[in-house]
């Protein structure tokens, strides 16, 4: 019975081990997004007047200065995650990295309607992960070594046509119909042999699923007052298609004598093969409000709010559900002369997942994010190039085994960027 | 206390940078536009280099369509009037070529850069030299005022490191080639069917009677010829606004400037002598490879000839 109850727990482990590493679903603010954007902490919606403006509000396109403009983000990212005393009070940290071309846009006026295009990539996370530790697995076990190789990725990619027309002078509408893209990959090899030599377990899992659908953003502008700027968008990724491949063997010995060769005590070998499913994740409905301050031609300030609402839907681990979040931005951008400019912002990055209780199981981590970023850009006749970076951090609980008690955990995030806009 | 300190010097600044309107500030309605845009309007000479290279594409372009009169008396004889104006215009760093075109249909042309086209319907019907230079002069008043290089918003391509290090992270080099040809073919739509802005035209007109006004013509010229003109019915460029508004704005525009009453230089005689002039030469075919070779030949050193 023991013996099961083990098997068990580490075969479900692998399921809550990958569903906790596929990017960060819990999030919906994992990285910034645009050249000016990015620097001011993705307070962005009622600015949008370049590229950026593609992905926070295609209505600001329509006040875009210059008759061609491209802009590009290129972002390294580093997110770090520890979970406290996971295995017999030693912490275990999740490092990941990646280096992406973050954004790209272009803009064109045709008559008086703006045309645009952009790609964006608003998650991407890259994990390879080679640990190995000892510690006391308990009365049967005693001493055991671990042995854990982690790969995951995610990208998430948005690509797709925007436009937007100026109604009036202080009113403008927009839309984005963006393809959306996401390739997850997470395969695990864990092995557990006890120091002498009577048990093990060995785990090893795959999952990859790809996704395609659309997510159409649509957004008005609108100025009440010279110097304020209004801004709101409404958007939804909805899947059309969507294909998940999943596969996860066993084989655990628990207490063997020494020389048995029946293997009475081999117990379990399960989902050899493959499976494929066509479950389709769902998304939330986004609803975002900003409101921009425009006192001089060196100073803006914005701020945004963004509503993201609850959604339940089944999945391969069952029954998955969100709660609804609302994130904030605070932004600001000063020129300092016409050549330099600093921008700096504030945001939240709330988890999506319900809080976790101390009696329960199977509970995804909950960890909700504040963060900053800053840039400089220099600005000669026709171009921009800003550099700068964002910092998230944020503490939480975690329930790493699906029965183990609930730990505290901490993450932070950095991300450099260097991004460049060019009107010609 | 130290926080409230902070805070204060912070919220102090706040208010200072709400209530300070910068000198770079651009027009009210304009509040978006940031200080990094501020010097859009003004020009380097790397601008300049960019207008002339699009001008003399426009112009290929133009003797694509048009045939060159190959009178080359005429030819000299546009090429003086215009010398004359642009000696008094506001942009010195221009070379300007005046290109007489052998055409049915009554309008001229000019593109970025000082290349100013003029049809023989046109000349055909002027009564006198001051009337040309009144055409040329508003021709020559739509290049420096850089009409179609604001609508276009062009502006020369930069060889700074920063631009190049922004360019080669944005992709961008390929995109400013199609950028220009787009452009290119957006300024011959402007000159050949859509027009220019109805307040470029008046703005040309306004420009124009002054410049021929401080190079010894008499400002009249332009009236007189646009009234010809305009009773017109047919033959007339489809970029021509309406006649009587323009005509009515001119004249108050000559009125503000105290040129209205100016009697200046005519030159009738001489118009007709250089009208009665049909001295032509044979133009090699291949010459027709490469037509900016061509006016040279016809017009060799253009307006400084």
């Amino acid at each position: 019975m023991i013996r099961t109850k083990t098997q068990v727990a580490v075969l479900l482990a692998v399921t809550t081990f990958a569903a906790t590493s596929w990017g960060d679903e819990f999030h919906y603010n994992n990285i910034l997004v645009g050249d000016r954007a990015s620097g001011m902490g993705g307070a962005y919606t009622a600015v949008s007047d370049d590229p950026g403006g593609m992905y926070y509000n295609p209505a600001g396109i329509a006040y875009s200065t210059g008759k061609n403009l491209s802009a590009s983000v290129n972002a390294y990212s580093v997110s770090n995650k520890t979970y406290k005393g996971v295995f017999a009070g030693q912490d275990w940290t999740r490092t990941s990295s990646t280096l992406l071309p973050n954004f790209f846009g272009i803009i064109q006026p045709v008559g008086k309607i703006k045309l645009g295009f952009s790609y964006a990539v608003p998650d991407s996370n890259q994990e390879d992960q080679d640990q190995s530790f000892t510690y006391d697995n308990g009365a049967s076990w005693g001493n055991t070594t671990h042995v854990i190789n982690f790969n995951n990725k995610n990208d998430v990619n948005l690509f797709g046509p925007s436009a937007a027309i100026q109604l009036s002078d202080s009113f403008s509408v927009g839309a984005t119909l963006y393809a959306h893209t996401r390739n997850t990959e997470a395969i695990l090899n864990w092995v557990q042999q006890s120091d002498d030599g009577k048990s093990h377990n060995w785990v090893n899992s795959y999952r990859e699923t790809n996704e395609l659908g659309v997510k159409p953003i649509v957004g008005i502008m609108w100025s009440p007052a010279e110097k304020i700027s209004l801004g709101l968008t409404v958007s939804k990724t909805v899947i059309l298609r969507s294909e998940i491949l999943d596969q996860a063997n066993q084989s655990a010995a628990e207490n063997q004598t020494s020389g048995a060769t029946n293997n009475a005590n081999i117990v379990l070998q399960t989902n050899k093969s493959l499976n494929t499913t066509s479950q389709k994740r769902s998304y939330p409905y986004q609803v975002t409000a900003g409101v921009a301050f425009f006192p001089n031609s060196s100073l803006l300030i914005s701020g945004d709010l963004s509503y993201y609402s609850a959604y339940d839907y089944e999945w391969v681990d069952g029954l998955t559900k969100r709660t609804s979040v609302i994130n904030g931005a605070l932004g600001a951008e000063y020129y300092i002369n016409k050549n330099w400019a600093v921008r700096g912002g504030l945001f939240t990055d709330i988890a999506n997942t319900p809080d976790l209780v101390s009696d329960g199981t199977y509970q995804l981590e909950h960890i909700d994010m504040y963060g900053g970023s800053m840039t400089v850009s220099h600005f000669t006749k026709n171009t921009s190039i800003s550099c700068g970076g964002s910092y998230k951090f944020g503490n939480g609980k975690s329930q790493i085994m699906p029965t183990s008690p609930v730990q505290d955990v901490t993450a932070n995030n950095w991300t450099l960027f260097i991004s460049s806009s060019y009107t010609y | 206390m130290r926080v409230l300190k902070i805070s204060s010097v912070l919220a102090l600044w706040f208010v200072f940078q709400t209530l300070t309107c910068h000198a770079s500030e651009s027009k009210a309605d304009d509040w978006r536009a940031r200080a990094s845009v501020a010097d859009r309007d003004t020009y380097a000479d790397s601008d300049t280099e960019e207008e002339v290279n699009f001008g003399r594409e426009i112009a290929g372009r133009l003797l694509g369509q048009y045939k060159l009169s190959t009178n080359v008396k005429l030819q000299k004889y546009v090429n003086l009037v215009g010398a004359t104006l642009t000696q008094n215009c506001s942009r010195p760093e221009l070379d300007f070529h005046f290109i007489v075109v052998d055409s049915s249909e009554i309008n001229a042309y000019s593109t970025p850069g000082g290349y100013v086209f003029i049809t023989t319907a046109v000349l055909s019907r002027m009564s006198n030299e001051a009337e040309l230079a009144g055409v040329l002069a508003h021709e020559i008043a739509h290049v420096t005022e850089r009409h179609i290089v604001k609508e276009l918003s062009l502006k020369g391509t930069e060889k700074s490191a920063a631009s190049s290090i922004a360019a080669m992270i944005g992709g961008a080099s390929k995109s400013a080639e199609i950028a220009f040809s787009q452009a290119v073919d957006k300024a011959v739509d402007i000159l050949l069917r859509d027009g220019y802005k109805k307040e470029d035209e008046m703005q040309a007109d306004a420009t124009a009677v002054v410049l021929c006004a401080f190079s010894g013509y008499d400002p009249s010229g332009l009236v007189t010829f646009l009234d010809k003109i305009g009773k017109v019915k047919s033959g007339v460029g489809k970029t021509y606004p309406v006649y009587d508004v323009r005509l009515a704005t001119l004249q108050r525009a000559m009125s503000d400037e105290g040129i209205a009453d100016m009697k200046l230089a005519l030159n009738t005689e001489r118009f007709a002598n250089a009208m009665k002039t049909d001295k032509k030469i044979n133009l090699n075919p291949l010459d027709l490879a490469n037509p900016i070779d061509m006016i040279r030949k016809v017009i060799p050193g253009g307006a400084h000839d």
